[in-house]
């Protein structure tokens, strides 16, 4: 350019409404921003990688599912860690009864418990046997646990009995006294405590006396919990009470004469005296011949001898003897006498315990003097009385009263044990590999 | 530069001499001297069949006449709407897209299209229909004159802005043309009536069904009509400045906008608010025709027993009870029957007339008659009632606003007898019009509301004031997240934002770069196809047909429009993206605007900036509190405290004539000073109230502004008020001047008042 | 979220909420026999409060997605998110009984431990960060125009500068965008010529010859200022020497008030306008630092959030299936 132009004009810098928004580029938004895309980028592989890392734990790979576990399981069932169906064999709804009785046979609680309107629910075993709790024994149940319902019964079940429809602790009030305190035994038996322990020491018929309740009851050897072996003729009462068998009314066996059996039959005990005598005479035809007793002169036949002695010696055995111990009309029928009978347990099977519900372990005792418990043994002087100690008697050291022993288990042993299984199906079940474990 | 492009620009084609333009038989009767003086204005140019004239969106100064042939007028296809897509969906989905649609918040679906219009108004004789946007002209018309003129305006106003061509003519067949220049244009269309007279009479002959048609409420107007009107309607001019009608004279008659853009403004005390800029196939001047509406005011005798009821085209029943919908109840007069007379609007009065079951006369300038014509102000008494008839200022017989030329202008005038006649003949324009009226009425009752409540003339000119609706990000809490930008992308389906969320700070408020919705909105009036308009409340809105010339993104002060590349989507052929502006149409769809919406952090609002600020700088008000000594407590309701509504942040604060109390309990306030008058003492009626100041008078002083200065006038105080030590009656005040005046002494700091 | 008197509502009814829900928890805590436990009833009800809670914290990504559902306004959910988040955490801990658990229950806690943190850190850092922001950054911009910005910055400092030295020898390549706030469209090939090279004359003539005139060391001196310490700074990554010479606010006016005494008065308004965009500069790379304080811990706490979502249901099934 030819002439001399003016210098431009140098304008000062200018920020204005427009000229902020001039210098923007307006396209900005279809680029992605970079934070905005990482954030999403990143959320996706973290997505996926949770995704795929559910993978394994919905096929059930290896024992990855031992990550869902909620905790670790009892000792008992330790070796099932990794192996969720053995126990978890129906989907939802927790662990069945059946996945429980392959291996274990408990009896279901007893009662049904009061559930929707249309139906009852049986209590299922991992309602109150909870897993997953770390090593825990997972048949201590809690207390807790039963007194859930049993603490006001009548709101879980139907029919329910007065005396338990309210149980929440082991102490007078809060927990029924034993049923059978109280109670009449009913055996027709004529057994008096009172006598074989008398208060002052004396020697009857070459026995000392008193008579250490051991003597009598003794510890079932089989019995873990150290229950009593029944009282039995043969093995308590015969040493001192054999003479109570002795028929022979006029001494005419001699020496060898045998006490007539403790059978329950009496006709066999009949046979068993008439073939004495008829065996005597066969040994000794001369019997026949001697007056009987006090009399002054023989009998006669050796047939009306035998006739006569076998029917005394029925008639003083059953009239007098039997009665010694038994309630009987003298003519050799007795009641028929349960190992554990009375009116308590009327109808129970034979064997049945004095304690229908609860089980006493006599071993864990032995430190105690018996009578520190059975308080009334010296004086019972009756058959009926039941010296079956009251809850009292436990309160002195267990419930809230002592030591921490208060749990229901101890004494309410829940399941029927008889119905266990035998431990060879039990492996079997554990062991037969992937079968189980479907 | 400029001036050599409009007025001198080579037009190529042959130039005419002044005898052979005289020898044209459309111009036989213009006068000769009018061709001499501009040489070498005209050129006559031949194009064949299929070449371009003119393309939409370049700039354009020349218009055509033609002489011979046919013209094709199009625009490409405005990008449609997004609510065809919107229908789509259907069968068993159907419910399920309505559901998800709800819960996206997907606006429902327009019955018809929003801007209920049919025709595209184009700087021609004719308009496009929308739908398929063709249209021809043939010889004797005149095309591209509104730029032309246009051009020459802006000319004159040294401002080489260009109008652009509002659509592409082509060539149908071979077609000769005269490509005129605006000056030569000018000359021919206001020195030469009978030109003039034979635009109109084509105008008249072809456009004016197409023109009144493409209005809505015109839409049904029955052929017969029109022809009725072809005869009676007028066209009228107006350049540029001129006002049509002023408000409050008395309406005689209707205009229908051809050509031009009106500015329809109110006057307040004060100021003056742009209502709306009316583009082509606008209509103004309906609202003081329509019927008038009275309010009848019944008052019993006892206090409470005031009933109102307006009357305008429906007889109203009065009455103890009256049994129809529309009624003046009366309950508590027992001489006035269960329905007792009639109200009926007779011209500009109201016909009051006994009915059957009415028993006791009514009573008119004390006399009992059976029927009465009420003027406006009178009353007239049933029973123990009164009844009082006022008219409704506002929808009265007189124009309500006025309306001024910003361009040049062209009018179709309908006399206010056909107008009527109209209405009366079509009770659906009747009705499409009155709807329309009550929108217009209702906006500019809020505008004017707003106008009342704050004192604008000193915002007019601050350009945060002259916003009627600011995007505001508050700055403390807004997190950058960019959510209020993504919304605007959702909302929109073109996927560009309206909202750069940048610009200028005040105070702790980022303005973010969106649509003020002005109080003036400049970027309207440029626009050559009239597809930026005000919608009935504030929003501006770009309709489809926008061709994307920029001119509203230029004229915008903010930078608020921007002109992007759309590609309409819902064509079936890939398009061609095309430019079209964009503005933030706050969202009229919704129920609030949807960055406000989104914001998760409450740092995005939507404000009228003079009353957001005036609420929220409150501290910084006029407030004046009697005891406290320097800092001005913010005090919310204290009745007996005048609070005006200034927003006196930032720069505009310093710009602002104040007083400083430079001694004094209140020592180290600022007084502002108020448009025209500002008056001090110890009532309460003053702008600024000193109650505990003894030795002040009632009515101190006042300080009155006018011309741009400021005079003080002592308000004969008895203690009298002093400048600069001395005891004054009235004086001008310059910066710098002591004023006393009771306890205090204050520094006038100056400034200047618009 | 800011945590203002608007929270106060939400403050008490999370309160009220954490309250009911530590009732119904001691009531079960102590009536439940063998402690509290996910897989009851109440853990399960806790269990399903909690992972609803969790599911709504989730869907705050969606919600924003559609900016104009009229299910609330996006505030009322951030302030949901937060104030539930916080309860769900207690619901959650509850569920477990206050234990941590072990494996796939561990891990989702500590997932939700971070989760937790992380959101709570993010929520003081959006109280904290913008007013510091605002404070510290009045030029700020969009974060992902700063390079856009910068490069403006940078042209027109050339420019600047250009005013003073004549060509500078640098040539930034064009840069097509789509400006915001309208710029002048120009449909006619032929104008938008005439318009593009008037422009390219005035760059021309600028270019040419200095138009402020001073004496040549002083322009030298200049030339080497900028390009050796200021320009540098006008990029995306500034170098170490610019960094350290115009890292403060008060660096950087110390720096161009000396270059003031080495000027003629003719170059100052030039030097004010560099000083300015110098400052504009380095408020941006102060922008940048808090705007990712500001975004980061997002990185953290979203995708974790949703990987936690899929544990969160893979543990609920499979412990249901379980």
């Amino acid at each position: 350019m030819g002439k001399e132009e003016k210098p431009l004009e140098y304008q000062r810098r200018l920020r204005d409404t427009k000229g902020v928004a001039q210098r923007l580029d307006l396209d900005y938004l279809k680029r992605p921003a970079l934070l905005a895309l990482l954030r999403k980028r990143l959320t996706w592989v973290l997505v996926a990688a949770a995704a795929l890392a559910c993978v394994p734990l919905v096929m059930g790979v290896g024992g990855s599912r031992r990550a869902l576990s909620s905790g670790p399981l009892s000792q008992a069932h330790e070796l099932f860690e990794k192996r969720c169906e053995a126990c978890h064999t129906a989907a939802f709804g927790g662990v069945p009864d059946q996945a429980c009785q392959q291996c274990h046979d408990g009896a279901a609680h007893p009662a049904r418990v009061r559930g929707t309107r249309h139906a009852d629910i049986q209590k299922r075993c991992a309602d109150c046997h909870t897993e997953h709790r770390g090593r825990v024994r997972l048949a201590a149940v809690p207390d807790a646990r039963c007194t859930e319902c049993h603490a006001d019964l009548a709101a879980h079940a139907k029919e329910v009995p007065q005396r338990s429809a309210k149980v929440t602790a082991f102490r007078p009030g809060a927990h029924p006294d034993m049923a059978a305190v109280g109670g009449v035994d009913t055996r027709p038996l004529k057994l008096n405590h009172a006598v074989h322990m008398p208060v002052q020491a004396k020697t009857i018929r070459g026995m000392k006396l008193p008579m250490q309740c051991a003597d009598c009851h003794v510890a079932a050897r089989e019995s873990t919990a150290g229950a009593m072996q029944p009282v039995t003729f043969e093995l308590h009462c015969k040493s001192c009470h054999a003479r109570e068998l002795e028929f022979d009314v006029y001494h005419v066996l001699g020496a060898d004469a045998s006490p007539a059996p403790h059978a329950k039959d009496a006709q066999a005990i009949r046979e068993f005296i008439a073939a004495a005598y008829r065996q005597a005479l066969t040994r000794e035809p001369g019997l026949a011949r001697r007056p009987l007793g006090k009399e002054l002169a023989a009998v006669g036949s050796a047939g009306a001898w035998l006739e006569r002695v076998t029917h005394d010696s029925q008639a003083y055995l059953f009239g007098r003897k039997c009665g010694y111990c038994h309630e009987t009309p003298g003519d050799g029928t007795v009641g028929k006498v349960n190992h554990v009978s009375g009116r308590y347990a009327e109808g129970a099977v034979e064997g049945a315990r004095w304690l229908a519900r609860g089980e006493f372990a006599h071993r864990p005792h032995r430190s105690v003097e018996c009578e520190s418990c059975h308080a009334q043994a010296r004086a019972s002087t009756k058959t009926q009385d039941v010296l079956i100690p009251g809850m009292k008697a436990c309160t002195e050291c267990h419930g809230e009263s002592g030591t921490q022993l208060d749990r229901c288990a101890t004494c309410h042993l829940y399941h029927n044990r008889s119905l266990e299984k035998a431990p060879a199906r039990r492996s079997r079940l554990v062991f037969n590999g992937k079968g189980a474990a479907q | 530069m400029a001036k050599d492009v409009i007025l001198a620009a080579d037009l190529g084609g042959d130039i005419l001499s002044a005898d052979e333009l005289a020898a044209i038989p459309d111009f036989s009767n213009i006068r000769k001297e009018i061709w001499d003086k501009f040489p070498g204005a005209i050129a006559r140019k031949t194009y064949r069949s299929g070449e371009v004239l003119m393309r939409e969106g370049e700039n354009g100064t020349t218009a055509f006449y033609i002489l011979s042939g046919t013209i094709e007028l199009f625009i490409n296809n405005p990008v449609s709407h997004v609510e065809s897509k919107r229908a789509k969906g259907g069968g068993g989905w159907r419910g399920l897209t309505k559901i998800s649609n709800y819960i996206k918040g997907v606006p429902a679906a327009k019955a018809g299209k929003a801007h209920g219009r049919t025709h595209i108004p184009i700087d021609a004789s004719v308009d496009l229909p929308i739908d398929n946007p063709i249209a021809e002209v043939t010889a004797g018309d005149l095309i591209g004159e509104l730029a032309a003129l246009a051009a020459l305006k802006q000319e004159r106003l040294k401002r080489p802005k260009f109008y652009p061509r509002s659509a592409t003519a082509r060539a149908k067949g071979d077609v000769v043309v005269l490509e005129m220049l605006p000056n030569i244009l000018n000359n021919v269309l206001f020195n030469a009536p009978p030109f003039k007279e034979m635009l109109s009479k084509n105008y008249r002959k072809r456009a004016l069904d197409s023109h009144l048609r493409s209005v809505p409420v015109f839409a049904n107007l029955s052929a017969e009509f029109l022809e009725h009107l072809r005869d009676r309607v007028e066209l009228v001019d107006a350049a540029p400045g001129q006002v049509i009608c002023r408000q409050g004279e008395i309406a005689d008659s209707f205009y229908l906008i051809r050509m031009g853009f009106v500015k329809v403004s109110q006057i307040f005390p004060g100021g003056e608010l742009v209502l709306t800029y009316l583009s082509r196939s606008s209509y103004f001047g309906e609202m003081g025709l329509l019927p008038p509406v009275f309010r009848v005011r019944a008052k019993g005798l006892k206090p409470g027993d005031v009933a109102e009821t307006t009357v305008s085209a429906r007889d109203v029943t009065l009455g103890r009870s009256p049994s129809k919908g529309e009624g003046l109840a009366v309950p508590w007069d027992e001489y006035i029957s269960r329905e007792h007379a009639s109200i009926r609007v007779e011209g500009r009065q109201l016909r009051v007339s006994r009915m059957g079951s009415g028993k006791n006369p009514i009573t008119f300038r004390m006399r009992p008659v059976e029927t009465a014509l009420v003027s406006p102000g009178e009353n007239f008494v049933i029973g123990e009632t009164t009844f009082e008839v006022i008219e409704d200022a506002l929808q009265s017989g007189r124009r309500t606003a006025t309306c001024t030329a910003v361009d040049f202008v062209q009018l179709v005038r309908i006399k206010a007898e056909d107008f009527a006649q109209m209405l009366e003949r079509f009770p659906e324009v009747a009705s499409g019009i009155n709807e329309v009226a009550q929108a217009r009425r209702q906006m500019d009752l809020q505008l004017l509301g707003r106008v009342q409540q704050a004192s604008l003339s000193t915002f007019l000119e601050q350009e945060l004031m002259q916003g009627q609706n600011l995007l505001l990000l508050d700055l403390n809490k807004c997190t950058r997240c960019d959510e209020c930008v993504k919304a605007c992308v959702a909302t929109h389906e073109d996927g560009v934002t309206r909202l750069v969320r940048d610009g200028l700070r005040f105070e702790n408020f980022l303005v973010a770069t969106s649509c003020r919705a002005c109080m003036d909105p400049l970027c309207m009036t440029r626009c050559p196809v009239g597809s930026i308009r005000r919608k009935d409340t504030l929003d501006i809105v770009i309709e489809d047909w926008c061709i994307g010339c920029g001119n509203c993104a230029t004229d915008c002060p903010y930078g608020n429009i921007n002109v992007v590349q759309v590609t309409d989507a819902h064509r079936k052929q890939k398009a061609e993206p095309r430019p079209k502006a964009v503005v933030c149409d706050l969202c009229a769809d919704f129920s609030e605007p949807n960055c406000v919406r989104a914001c998760p952090h409450d740092a995005a609002i939507r404000v009228e900036p003079k009353t957001f600020f005036a609420r929220d700088l409150a501290g910084m008000q006029l407030a004046v509190p009697a005891v406290a000594p320097s800092t001005v407590p913010v005090e919310d309701g204290a009745s007996n405290m005048e609070t005006k509504i200034y927003s006196n942040v930032g720069e505009l604060l310093d710009m602002l004539p104040r007083l400083k109390i430079v001694s004094g309990p209140r020592a180290g306030s600022f007084l502002q000073l108020r448009y025209p008058t500002t008056t001090f003492g110890r009532g309460a009626d003053n702008d600024y109230r000193f109650a505990d100041d003894g030795l002040m008078s009632r009515s101190q002083a006042v300080i009155v502004c006018e011309a741009g200065r400021f005079l003080l006038r002592d308000l004969n105080s008895t203690n009298g008020t002093l400048l600069n030590g001395n005891n004054i009656s009235e004086m001008d005040l310059h910066p710098g001047d002591i004023i006393e005046m009771g306890e205090m002494q204050m520094e006038f700091v100056g400034g200047q008042l618009q | 979220m800011i945590v203002d008197r608007r929270q106060t509502r939400w403050a008490l009814g999370t309160g009220l909420a954490a309250a009911v829900s530590a009732g119904i928890y001691a009531v079960y805590a102590g009536l439940s026999t063998g402690g509290p436990r996910g897989g009851s009833w109440v853990g399960l009800f806790f269990a399903a409060m909690g992972s609803g809670v969790i599911v709504f914290e989730c869907l705050l990504s969606w919600r924003k997605k559609y900016p104009a559902s009229p299910l609330g306004r996006v505030k009322t959910w951030v302030s949901a998110h937060v104030w539930l988040g916080l309860l769900s955490f207690l619901l959650i801990l509850m569920h477990a009984g206050f234990h941590w658990g072990s494996g796939l229950s561990a891990a989702l806690m500590w997932l939700f431990a971070v989760i937790l943190s992380s959101g709570v850190f993010g929520v003081a850092l959006q109280n904290y960060i913008p007013r510091r922001m605002t404070e510290l950054v009045p030029r700020e911009t969009i974060y992902e125009q700063i390079p856009t910005v910068i490069r403006g910055l940078r042209a027109e400092a050339d420019e600047r500068v250009e005013f003073v030295t004549a060509d500078l020898g640098i040539a930034e390549e064009e840069w097509e965008a789509v400006r915001a706030g309208g710029v002048k469209q120009y449909f006619d090939a032929g104008q938008k010529k005439s318009a593009a090279e008037k422009v390219q004359a005035v760059v021309e003539r600028r270019k040419g010859a200095p138009q402020i005139e001073i004496e040549e060391g002083a322009r030298q001196a200049l030339r080497a200022h900028y390009l050796q310490e200021v320009r540098p700074y006008l990029t995306d990554a500034p170098a170490a020497l610019s960094r350290r010479l115009l890292g403060t606010r008060e660096q950087v006016a110390a720096y161009f008030n000396h270059l003031r005494t080495i000027m003629p008065v003719a170059a100052h308004d030039v030097l004010r306008d560099l000083e300015e965009i110098a400052e504009e500069r380095r408020q941006l790379l102060v922008q940048r630092r808090m705007h990712l304080w500001l975004h980061t811990w997002l990185l953290c706490h979203v995708p974790l959030a949703f990987a936690f979502l899929v544990l969160t249901a893979a543990h609920a099934v499979l412990s249901l299936r379980y």
